[in-house]
């Protein structure tokens, strides 16, 4: 027995797990791969004493010991090796991936990684051999190592391996993908997903990229230039070109900004995605994820210059040349003169509004001609005066009723159909969930977005780098803790986009799905 | 005696054994949670390891089946004996898994030998048969000497080439990807009487009033598994698993005197 460094009872000895010998490894090879099916025969109601019965359920419950007391056994060059680095929270690929490549893991500085669900998950399958300080894990030391962290927990992992057994494609949640309601204003994301679905050449973005490609992509900023060269949608690229010069000011992401939009003109889009992943170690990627994603633009740092009549900066300063095509010279222009040519053409219509302009002032130069006006000595009666003239202009018969204090929800003209009515009378506004969500603020330790889930049959077209929208996003929680509150349904609608949220509720192995849906009731039940 | 290992609340069976003794001999059931080896991309069946409720851990501690450990950190300083002895045991298996490999093929080469030389028999009656008199004969003689020639070289061959050939290739070494942890270790005893990181349930009255009625009905012989996927605390089976139940809603309310009283709830039809 070994001395405990700790003066308490005495430790208790835990019984290894059972070791396969050499005969047993090659018998398990040749066993059986079709799982027997759960029930002999109907399902009995309740115990009847009978002999029939009492056979069924022991045959059922050998079957059952059996299953579970089967080992894993592998051949050891069908085995991908990997090894857990705590301190990076990562699982790091020492041989080349094998099929789970295609949908899993993310690759850094060249090397192969696996997040700590996705590591587990292959292992319970078969498919690596988890090392750590060179001796390989076994299941029960992989759940206590790699599910302990702050990044995934026995929950999320059980909610993630359920998943993907029934085989959806699991990633975590990216924050960065979620598009802003300002760039699906601007249509950005159909904008990009056209152009990829339309150029063929796209090649199938393996990370066994080598990093000098990545980097150099990024410092060579000629290397999407040649999209000014390449014709497709030439149209599109002149809408593109105005939206650029005029970013002048805080280049805080203005270098990788264009290439969010120049990159996806990008054939190989792959490549320059991969650029500009490398280009945000400097940010700070949530849960140590640094997957690629698309690069939210910050609209509070990207200035644009006011050129409209009412505060005049003309003078425009030459764009930085990293930023242009490569041929193209920027130069500092003064608009002073554009602008005064735009005005000219508003001035040949403005003869209208000159008159409008002119009858304006004489309307405002009359108020003091009007005799009531002259009564009063003070504002407050001017506006009661004006008061005055409003009801009676609109309700001069009614003024018991329009001029309390409280009044009416409607006027008679202001409705023409009962839905109107309903329209107008009702106190409550419809309201939806993503609503005011914008500037809510996050709970520490409140609930979050885990993961983004994406269907099942579309493996086949799924690309790590350009995952697309998923089919849904996860929250997981517990029976035991409380149904989220307004405020965190509203952020976490929010946050979610337009991807519909799906809560994932674990009571002791069971798992159920919940989502909140948003619908409005019919205002006009007849018509 | 059998050994749980709880960690952050959550406790965990990891071997078979155990898992088939708490559910015969002790009527505990637990639930399957982890992938199971022979399929492991499916959901209808799971395996190894068995989750355990709080109050059916608590149980089997209270009655002195099981003994609740706090699930232990591995220790460094063993380190470098486990290594040591895994890789005996890899390089023992290999060589054992070549023996047996050498064998397998000897047996497979042996069965084949038996298979030519009967093939080679029924040929040489067939051509015996089918020439008649005269010099084919001697042909077929000549011929079946040669054959035989040729059969009795026929062994020498592969002798010589599965001797060489002993030992299997590494990619071709069988591995157990273990399911529980393959040496023993030391691990503290937990106390369910107190509140610690791993046991938060102590105490609390939720945990206290559901393990009141688990142990009550366990008593009485029933099985108990969670049911809040159907919005109630547990499911109650009148025997061990794999009856099909008619589902009745029962409310549980202990008693200050410690019994516990049961109500029962059905459908009634309104007509």
């Amino acid at each position: 027995m070994e001395p405990e460094p700790e003066p308490e009872p005495a430790a208790v000895e835990v019984p290894p797990g059972r070791v396969l010998s050499a005969p047993e490894l090659l018998a398990a090879r040749s066993r059986s791969q079709k799982l027997p099916q759960r029930s002999h025969g109907p399902k009995d109601f309740l115990p009847d004493g009978s002999a029939a019965q009492a056979e069924r359920l022991r045959q059922c419950r050998e079957e059952l010991w059996q299953l579970l007391a089967e080992e894993r056994v592998e051949r050891l060059g069908s085995l991908v090796a990997a090894e857990w680095r705590p301190e990076e929270g990562f699982v790091e690929l020492k041989s080349p991936a094998g099929k789970f490549w295609h949908t899993m893991g993310f690759s850094e500085q060249g090397r192969q990684l696996l997040h700590p669900e996705e590591a587990l998950y292959l292992l319970e399958c078969g498919s690596i051999q988890l090392f750590y300080q060179d001796l390989p894990l076994s299941i029960q030391e992989a759940y206590q190592l790699l599910l302990t962290g702050d990044t995934v927990n026995f929950l999320q992992y059980q909610v993630f391996s359920h998943l993907k057994r029934l085989g959806y494609v699991v990633r975590r949640f990216q924050p960065s993908s979620v598009l802003s309601p300002y760039e699906r204003q601007l249509n950005l994301d159909g904008y990009a997903q056209h152009l990829e679905d339309g150029t063929g050449k796209r090649k199938r973005s393996t990370s066994s990229r080598p990093v000098n490609k990545k980097a150099k992509g990024l410092e060579d900023s000629l290397l999407p230039m040649n999209l000014a060269a390449s014709s497709p949608p030439a149209s599109i690229q002149n809408s593109q070109c105005p939206e650029e010069k005029p970013q002048e000011s805080s280049y805080v992401k203005d270098l990788e900004v264009p290439f969010q939009l120049l990159g996806s003109l990008e054939p190989c889009s792959g490549l320059a995605r991969e650029g500009r992943g490398c280009g945000q170690e400097s940010v700070k990627a949530e849960n140590g994820v640094k997957g690629a994603g698309k690069l939210r633009w910050n609209f509070e740092q990207i200035s644009f210059p006011n050129m409209a009549s009412d505060s005049r900066h003309t003078l425009l300063a030459a764009p930085a040349p990293e930023l242009l095509p490569a041929n193209v010279a920027g130069r500092e222009t003064d608009a002073e003169s554009w602008c005064q040519k735009l005005n000219q053409r508003k001035e040949k219509l403005s003869r209208r509004e000159q008159e409008q302009q002119a009858e304006a002032r004489q309307f405002r130069g009359d108020v003091n001609a009007d005799p009531e006006v002259q009564h009063c000595s003070n504002w407050r009666e001017y506006k009661e005066l004006l008061h005055r003239r409003h009801l009676q202009k609109n309700h001069s018969c009614l003024l018991h009723l329009w001029g309390q204090p409280v009044t009416p929800l409607l006027s008679p003209g202001q409705a023409d159909s009962p839905a109107a009515v309903l329209q107008h009378i009702s106190v409550l506004q419809t309201t939806h969930l993503a609503d005011g969500a914008a500037g809510l603020l996050e709970k520490p330790g409140g609930l979050e977005i885990s993961f983004d889930v994406y269907q099942a049959d579309s493996v086949a077209m799924f690309r790590k780098n350009s995952p697309g929208k998923p089919h849904a996003r996860m929250c997981i929680s517990g029976f035991d803790e409380p149904v989220p509150d307004l405020c965190s349904l509203k952020r976490l609608t929010f946050q979610s986009g337009d991807v519909p949220l799906i809560f994932a509720l674990m009571d002791h192995g069971d798992i159920s799905f919940y989502s909140f849906r948003d619908f409005t009731l019919p205002k006009d039940l007849e018509h | 005696m059998l050994v749980v290992e709880v960690a952050n609340g959550r406790s965990l069976v990891w071997g078979a054994e155990a898992v088939q003794a708490l559910r015969e001999r002790l009527g505990v059931g637990g639930r399957a949670v982890g992938a199971l080896p022979r399929g492991p991309r499916q959901n209808s069946r799971l395996g190894l390891p068995l989750l355990l409720l709080p109050e059916e851990a608590r149980l089997l501690a209270e009655i002195g089946a099981v003994t609740l450990v706090s699930a232990p950190r591995p220790d460094p300083s063993l380190h470098g004996q486990a290594l040591a002895s895994f890789r005996r045991q890899q390089e023992q298996s290999f060589q054992e898994q070549s023996a047996l490999a050498a064998e397998a093929r000897e047996s497979r080469r042996q069965e084949l030998l038996e298979k030519i030389a009967e093939g080679q028999a029924a040929k040489k009656q067939k051509l015996e048969q089918d020439s008649g008199a005269g010099g084919s004969e001697s042909e077929a003689q000549a011929e079946s000497g040669a054959d035989a020639g040729a059969w009795v070289h026929l062994p020498s061959s592969p002798r010589a080439a599965s001797d060489a050939g002993a030992l299997l290739p590494r990619s071709a070494l069988l591995v157990q990807l273990a399911t529980a942890r393959p040496r023993p270790v030391k691990a503290r005893p937990l106390d369910w009487r107190v509140q610690s990181k791993d046991w938060p349930h102590a105490g609390r009255p939720a945990h206290e009033l559901r393990y009141s009625i688990y142990r009550d009905l366990w008593e009485r012989g029933f099985f108990l598994s969670a049911a809040g996927k159907f919005g109630g605390d547990f499911l109650v089976y009148p025997g061990e698993r794999g009856w099909d139940v008619r589902k009745t809603l029962l409310l549980c309310s202990p008693q200050p005197d410690g019994k516990v009283v049961y109500t029962s709830l059905q459908w009634a039809s309104l007509q």
